[in-house]
């Protein structure tokens, strides 16, 4: 059975504290679809609150910073400058 | 309920829909644009499949709100005023047979060509695994798309579109 489409909000977050603010509230992010839409359109998606943060620009990609945390928590610094390690200019394979 | 504007084949329409709604149903019932089909609803068969910012993609699993500010070429948006060659290489070729997967194909087709104007047999068949046709067969699908712009055309003057 479909869902009952009244039964879901959702907005789309502008920046990442619009997005952290409505995760506080209890929203849940979605990023794509391909699992959400389906489960969605099967009636067996949670009602409620949904953020899309799918255009977050701050979420595209990764940064290395001069001072990181290992998995023990102590604060690190590189020796060089910041260096961008990843972005998410990834070529469109079409 | 927020109003999103959504450019369809170059035409803009602001509209709202409920956010969660699928691509797939704006463009078909909102849009009356019922040349992309629904297959399967849930991202297998590819029937579906438009371009979204110049991506191919599977409307049944786009949430419309996804799509606000975006492009979107559906099939309806390919041939202007003569057929595609791409098209006439499927007419040519018998790459249709009931025509439900049709659409997708001829999509994903477009995708694939726009960066590789000679995909070789396999790059055919990895451009176009998302894509589920159950009459055909497959053979003339990929012979349609080897053939690209090598048919006559069927339509007499389907000249290409630049």
């Amino acid at each position: 059975m479909r869902a009952y489409l009244p039964d879901y909000q959702c907005s789309s977050a502008k920046s990442l504290s619009e997005a952290l603010r409505l995760l506080e509230k209890g929203a849940r992010p979605i990023a794509g679809g391909t699992d959400i839409m389906v489960l969605f359109d099967a009636g067996l998606l949670a009602p409620g609150d949904y953020v899309d943060i799918l255009g977050l620009s701050e979420l595209k990609g990764i940064t290395q910073k001069k001072e990181y945390a290992d998995s023990w928590g102590v604060n690190h610094l590189f020796g060089g400058s910041p260096t961008q390690v990843f972005t998410n200019k990834f070529s469109d394979p079409l | 309920m927020k109003k999103l504007s959504l450019t369809v084949n170059g035409k803009k329409y602001l509209l709202s829909p409920h956010p969660f709604s699928r691509l797939l149903d704006v463009l078909r019932e909102d849009l009356k644009l019922t040349g992309t089909k629904e297959g399967c609803g849930e991202g297998e068969c590819g029937a579906c499949s438009v371009m979204l910012d110049g991506k191919l993609v599977n409307s049944c699993l786009v949430p419309v709100l996804q799509a606000d500010g975006k492009q979107i070429l559906t099939v309806e948006g390919l041939a202007k005023k003569y057929l595609t060659p791409i098209q006439e290489s499927f007419l040519n070729c018998g790459g249709a047979q009931c025509g439900i997967c049709t659409p997708g194909m001829l999509m994903a087709v477009y995708a694939l060509n726009r960066n590789n104007k000679k995909p070789t047999h396999q790059e055919i068949r990895e451009g176009l695994g998302g894509n589920l046709c159950r009459c055909t067969g497959y053979c003339q699908i990929i012979e349609s798309v080897q053939k690209i712009g090598k048919t006559k055309s069927a339509t007499q003057k389907g000249k290409p579109r630049s």
